[in-house]
């Protein structure tokens, strides 16, 4: 029952970021603490949502631009941590450049949705004109699940089997949040630097919330 | 006409996106549900002219929809606002819900889940859902009253100045959120912050000179390099 919500979460999140609905539920911050609620580990869930979603805000979809996949690292870090493959410091770091990697395969088959709608359309354009186009449209919509249910468990799985393989190797404890943060203090520079406000005022903003953020807390 | 039913289709009129009419198979979609709720009459080589390229930010969709209909009905030009918006709105639309909304719905967010992680789900969703839902449910009947006119509306909300307002809040929470985050949740060693320093001043510079993708990774390589050298 659990393996079918998985799926289920899969497909609708695959649905949600590239068809239809968009209302958030792939964003990394939701994606990856549903998923540690219902398999567990929310904590370090939601931490890994936290940094991947800074990720997902500097590569925005813009116009006909596709954004790097960032609700299947969600997916996948989510499930790395959730199911216990990710136990050390070593393992989250090796699990996220393995799952960061395989982010680019997986968008390349959005292009391969996108390029699969257009041949619906040319059909539908060449047979059915005078007709409704709802069914591309859930044609679409079915695409995008079944690229979710299938292509985020195919790359998880696989980064799985590498990461397992290369933890009997490699293991080195220490402190996940401490690095997540770290690398957090990365993204938001980049962050910062994408945010269409007034240069000067956005650095001084954001350093007068660094230093009230250090000093109050 | 049916707004919860306009409202349902409007959020999936995008399962057709394509390279070459974009959202076009979309707004004939829903071009067609709004003629037969309302009785138009609008003739079959009309419609299937509308499956031609069509892109604008999915969320400002009924607008575009409104104006068209207006134009229609009034046997103005609804093809040529129909260009002109959905170009003016897919800017708006970006620059708003795409690079100010998400960032800021996702800062406020990440306070509340430090706290509670479910409550920040919560957040997130209502946050950005209620300007999302707004939007596409009043969109239609904005761009009907007002037809051509649709834009003096988002001037006089001034609109295109969100972006601005709301990427200042989140200039100053990301702040509040890293200070946080380090002094919280990381180490409490100088090495540590002098790490922390380092990193985010590395993000400032290379931002928009190399991909954030290849950068992570290098960022992610560097975590592994300091790990090893630690050696926890």
């Amino acid at each position: 029952m659990s393996y079918l919500a998985l799926l289920m979460i899969a497909g609708f999140s695959s649905v949600d970021r590239n068809a239809a609905f968009h209302i958030m539920f792939s964003r990394p911050l939701v994606l990856s603490t549903i998923i540690g609620l219902l398999f567990g580990n929310v904590y370090l869930c939601f931490l890994s949502g936290l940094l991947i979603e800074l990720f997902g805000n500097i590569d925005v979809p813009v116009g006909t631009k596709i954004s790097k996949d960032d609700t299947f690292l969600a997916y996948s870090m989510g499930i790395l941590v959730s199911f216990g493959i990710i136990q050390t410091l070593s393992d989250y770091l090796l699990g996220l450049l393995l799952v960061i990697i395989f982010v680019l395969p997986v968008t390349y088959v959005d292009m391969l949705t996108r390029k699969w709608n257009q041949h619906l359309l040319d059909k539908y354009l060449k047979y059915r004109i005078y007709k409704s186009p709802s069914g591309i449209i859930v044609k679409g919509i079915t695409i995008a699940f079944l690229k979710g249910v299938v292509i985020y468990n195919i790359f998880c799985l696989i980064a799985a089997f590498i990461l397992v393989r290369i933890e009997d190797y490699v293991s080195i404890q220490g402190d996940i949040t401490a690095y997540i943060f770290l690398m957090s203090s990365f993204l938001a520079g980049y962050l910062i630097r994408f945010l269409s406000f007034k240069s000067v005022y956005k650095y001084i903003v954001f350093t007068v919330g660094l230093l009230l953020g250090w000093l109050v807390i | 006409m049916n707004k919860g039913k306009s409202f349902l289709k409007s959020l999936i009129f995008t399962g057709n996106w394509n390279y070459e009419n974009m959202q076009g198979s979309g707004f004939r979609y829903l071009l067609e549900e709004i003629n037969q709720a309302n009785d138009l009459g609008i003739d079959h080589k009309q419609l299937s002219r509308q499956t031609e390229y069509f892109n604008t930010h999915p969320f400002l969709v009924n607008f575009v929809l409104g104006v068209w209909f207006k134009e229609f009905v009034r046997e103005g030009q609804p093809d040529y606002f129909k260009k002109v918006y959905s170009s003016a709105l897919a800017a708006l639309g970006d620059s708003f819900f795409w690079h100010s909304l998400r960032p800021i719905s996702f800062i406020i967010a990440a306070f509340f889940g430090l706290m509670n992680p479910v409550l920040g789900v919560i957040m997130y969703l209502l946050i950005f859902n209620f300007f999302h839902f707004i939007f596409l449910y009043i969109g239609f009947d904005m761009g009907y009253v007002l037809g051509k006119e649709v834009i003096s509306w988002f001037n006089r909300i001034k609109f295109n100045k969100w972006s601005g307002y709301s990427d200042f809040i989140t200039s100053f929470l990301l702040g509040v959120l890293l200070s946080l985050g380090l002094k919280e949740y990381g180490m409490e060693t100088i090495t540590y912050y002098f790490f922390a320093t380092c990193f985010l001043l590395v993000g400032f510079f290379i931002a928009k000179k190399l991909d954030v993708l290849f950068s992570l990774i290098i960022a992610i390589i560097a975590c592994l390099i300091m790990l090893y050298v630690k050696g926890g």
